[in-house]
């Protein structure tokens, strides 16, 4: 198990450089020159060349690409172009803001489709059971925005929960900011927990089929503990792919409700500075997510080989 | 103990119900063995299941009775009475005095469930399905005892639930009579397998693991469906006789569940003979062997070979018989060494060639591993403890781990086969009986010289292919006629006509009529997938048939119908076959010469008869006793 960690990790490491290259490569080849966007088009070429020369754009490709690794491995990203400020700065705190709204959106996937996925499993073709297959559907249709909008309007305006449009900052005050979070992190969470719910059902149904399931009756235990004690850690592989998935998705998907619920986030961050050739901003925040997604799916593997036996042998 | 009277199972499929099971009725006493005989689809099973209450019952319709004679043992009794409501709608038919019977089939779940596990173990067929994959076999094994926790009795207190559960037993207690149980089943080092996963353990040793998980309780009966099918000979043995211990010791009865005849014969007193889900016939073992009545019981009984007879019928038809080729090249086997036994049948061979067919295929040293693997069988949990228990002595270690990733694969391979000739490759799965077939096909790279030819295998012309597994080895989205048409097209067969012609041609060979041209694969019965598998490698017209294990998966009649058809088409043919079993019975009845392989190399290679009544090796010896005994 040690091994496959260590395996796991180094894995993950060369995974990160390979990309930390590319975008690098990617960024430096594209057209457009910082030095002039900075500066204007009236700059005169002097004035460009010394910028370049202060920024250190004159350097050879592999030097800069290995100072700005080493910054980033440190946290630092360089000076944001638009900004004057390190880019460190800039996004460091919307990190802490899309971290909570990611987990706490994954929380509530985890939280609401484990045990409805298994309800609606034990009882297949009832009410219930019916009832979500529609709700599923329903849910997994639904624009994240309109949701959004609807969840504003119930939980702000009706039963004025929290004030619509009144983001509180985290560094303000934490509690304030987790109640406002809780809205844009059910409108992320809802749809992500339809296809969940669908998709462990599902796992479910087939796992229970096979062999195995008799011999579990066959020494005594009801349906309860055949879905609990042998099922479901057999039938929940797949839900755990898909979740860790999500969390690749979650900064994309965010980009919406960040707008929709007015929060400064990563999201938002990108867009802008991809609008205005921020590169900086943008190799950061790619790197960031990045690094979030093979972290994560590191993680998955490392689960799916606790959960199951047969993943750790090769 | 348990009595069955007019049990009938029907499927509801598509609103008209089909009988499945009919008129089931018998009867077993405490430590009694009863066998259920019948092929596949006969209902022996679903019988048992019904038995044991493991069929949902919404999907069929039972019907009869199945008297449980409960116990006084542990309470049971006690605490079905104690259930009032079960009383009061009378399903418990108190019978005279202390005897109370319970009707298993109007039983409720709850009462069901307290009997399974407890009262009744069950065995199944596979035992690597049969175990949740990613639990360890210790949770598995002692589930039962998780489930049930302990009785009144047990505990000495009076204070039950209306379970009967008085108290859980402690992980503790879980785990000492898991292991308990895993010992009593002759499983080698208990606490290692208790914390190990199903996939580390080889067949046998599952099996065993799932009787020891059914016994763990100490049933009254256990009902075994086919506890050895998917096991090999020597294990099945093994098996076999550990159930008797189970039975002798315990006093256990036992519900013995198999297609297998002569197995049934070894260990039953009483037995079933079911067909298409009736009983033809019943009664005690000794006499439904020796003087069967039904005729299905006799076609059974003469589909399962006695080899004396055999041999006597094969004499009387030699003297017949015209000089084929099956006697040619008899002298060059006999020899003490295995490689000097090659040599020398090249050698005669080479100097008989005036009279000997050409050799068709020739392996010549042929070795082939396959890249490190861990996991198979028992070398797993050898592998662990070495790790464990010689830590510090590092170089050991790595030697013993190369050492058993080197045991994976064939060494050193010399065989032979001639035009004609129907050569049986047998011995245990994981022996490399499959490995050899696929170097032979060409499936395997083996290494070339550098005109591109293999060295270590010759063959002539063409090698046609037949697997064990029909069903997946057809494509399942295609119908027949188009899967024999492809083998056409791919030989350059063009003409829509000359393809009718050819494949209605190979069809009669195969004694299968056109109309399963439309037809789809599933469509089809065992037998039938397999006489259009055969069908296919024969379009290929080729001069070696490589058959693996191509009736394991079949039943006892038309594995007999297939080796026949093996047999006829061989000699008409003139295509030599190399057959791969591990069942030795079809290999007598099929092959002109056997090898026997172990553990990747071919141990003994000696002509049929010699074989058979001569066995040179000591496992050869063992392999044969346990097919016959």
């Amino acid at each position: 198990m040690g091994k496959y960690v260590v395996k796991k990790i180094a894995s993950l490491a060369l995974t990160l450089l390979a990309v930390s290259f590319v975008v690098f490569f990617l960024f430096s080849v594209i057209p457009g020159d910082p030095a002039t966007s900075k500066l204007g088009t009236n700059a005169t070429p002097e004035k460009v060349e010394a910028l370049r020369e202060e920024l250190g754009l004159n350097a050879p490709f592999m030097v800069r690409y290995f100072k700005w690794l080493v910054g980033a491995i440190r946290g630092d990203f360089g000076d944001s172009y638009a900004y004057a400020m390190p880019v460190k700065q800039l996004i460091g705190g919307k990190l802490v803001i899309n971290g909570v709204l990611s987990l706490m959106a994954i929380f509530i996937v985890c939280a609401v489709s484990v045990p409805i996925g298994v309800y609606t499993a034990k009882h297949t073709g009832g009410l219930i059971d019916r009832v979500m297959t529609v709700i599923n559907q329903i849910a997994m249709a639904f624009p994240p925005f309109l949701l959004g909008l609807l969840l504003t309007f119930v939980f702000g305006m009706v039963l004025r929960l929290f004030s619509p449009g009144a983001y509180v900052g985290y560094q303000t005050n934490f509690g304030k900011f987790l109640l406002y979070m809780i809205c844009p992190a059910i409108a992320l969470a809802l749809p992500k927990c339809a296809m969940c719910i669908k998709l462990l059902r599902t796992n479910i149904l087939e796992e229970a089929k096979k062999d195995y399931s008799k011999t579990v009756y066959s020494k005594g235990n009801n349906t309860t503990g055949l879905l609990y004690k042998y099922v479901l850690k057999n039938a929940i592989m797949p839900t755990i792919t898909f979740v860790g998935m999500l969390f690749a998705d979650m900064i994309a998907s965010g980009i919406v409700i960040e707008q929709t619920f007015g929060i400064p986030g990563l999201g938002r961050s990108l867009l802008s500075a991809i609008s205005v050739r921020d590169y900086p901003v943008v190799m950061a925040i790619i790197m960031l997510i990045a690094f979030g997604i093979v972290v994560v799916s590191a993680i998955t593997d490392v689960i799916h080989a606790i959960v199951d036996p047969r993943v750790r042998e090769e | 103990m348990l009595e069955v009277r007019d049990l009938k199972i029907e499927f509801y499929d598509h609103t008209r119900p089909e009988v499945a099971v009919r008129d089931v009725d018998f009867t077993m006493n405490e430590g009694e063995i009863v066998g259920l005989v019948g092929e596949s689809g006969s209902g022996k099973s679903l019988t048992a299941t019904a038995i044991a209450g493991l069929i949902r019952r919404g999907d069929v319709k039972i019907s009869g009775e199945v008297m449980w004679e409960l116990s006084g043992k542990e309470g049971s009794a006690g605490r079905f009475s104690a259930e009032g409501g079960v009383a009061a709608e009378g399903k418990i038919a108190a019978e005279a005095g202390k005897e109370e019977r319970i009707d298993l089939l109007k039983a409720s779940r709850k009462q069901m469930r307290a009997l399974q596990g407890k009262e009744i173990g069950f065995i199944f067929q596979d035992p690597m399905t049969a175990f949740s994959p990613v639990h360890k076999i210790g949770y598995q094994v002692e589930d039962a005892l998780r489930v049930h926790g302990k009785t009144a009795e047990e505990t000495g207190s009076g204070n039950e639930n209306k379970e009967g559960k008085s108290a859980d037993y402690s992980k503790e207690e879980l785990r000492r009579c898991a292991i308990e149980a895993l010992a009593a089943a002759d499983l080698p080092d208990p606490e290692r397998v208790y914390n190990s996963y199903p996939f580390e353990l080889s067949g046998g040793m599952r099996q065993r693991a799932m009787i020891a998980s059914a016994m763990i309780s100490s049933p009254r009966l256990l009902i075994a469906d086919e506890p050895t099918t998917a096991l090999d000979v020597t294990v099945q043995a093994e098996i076999i006789k550990l159930l008797k211990r189970i039975n002798e010791e315990k006093h256990t009865a036992i519900l013995f569940i198999s297609h297998d005849l002569g197995l049934v014969r070894k260990l039953c007193s009483k037995v079933l003979v079911l067909k298409n889900g009736d009983v033809v016939e019943q009664g005690a073992a000794g006499e439904i062997f020796n003087a069967p009545k039904a005729d299905y019981t006799k076609k059974l009984i003469a589909a399962e070979v006695n080899f004396e007879e055999l041999e006597a019928e094969e004499e009387a038809a030699e003297g017949a018989a015209e000089k084929g080729v099956a006697k040619a090249g008899t002298q060059g086997f006999v020899s003490d060494d295995g490689k000097a036994a090659v040599e020398g049948a090249t050698e005669s061979s080479a100097g008989a060639a005036r009279e000997t067919p050409q050799v068709e295929c020739e392996v010549r040293n042929l070795t082939f591993l396959y890249p490190k693997r861990r996991n198979i069988g028992d070398t797993v949990i050898f592998a662990k403890k070495t790790k464990k228990e010689s830590l510090p002595e590092k170089t050991e270690r790595t030697a013993d781990a190369d050492q058993a990733n080197a045991g994976i694969g064939i060494h050193d391979i010399n065989l032979t086969i001639h035009k004609g000739e129907i050569v049986g490759l047998v011995g245990e799965s994981g022996s490399g009986k499959s490995t050899l077939a696929k170097c032979i096909a060409g499936l395997n790279a083996v290494k070339k010289d550098a005109s591109g030819e293999d060295q270590n295998v010759i063959r002539k012309n063409r090698v046609g292919m037949i697997f064990q597994d029909s069903y997946s080895a057809l494509n399942p989205k295609r119908r027949v006629g188009w899967l024999l048409r492809e083998v056409l097209k791919l030989q350059g067969v063009k003409d829509r006509a000359e393809q009718d012609d050819a494949i209605g041609g190979i069809l009669k060979e195969v004694e299968l009529s056109d109309e399963l041209m439309t037809r789809f694969p599933a469509e089809l019965s065992g037998g039938q997938r397999q006489r259009i598998m055969i069908a296919m490698a024969l379009l290929q017209k080729p001069t070696l048939l490589i058959a693996d294990e191509p009736v394991s998966a079949l039943d006892v009649a038309i594995q007999e119908s297939i080796t026949k058809l093996l047999k006829r088409l061989s000699r008409e043919r003139n295509v030599a076959i190399l057959f791969i079993s591990h069942d030795l019975r079809t290999v007598y009845m099929l092959c002109d010469k056997v090898c026997v392989m172990k553990e990747g190399r071919i141990i003994e290679e000696a002509r049929r008869k010699e074989l058979y009544s001569n066995p040179r090796e000591e496992y050869t010896k063992l392999l044969l006793r346990s097919a016959l005994e």
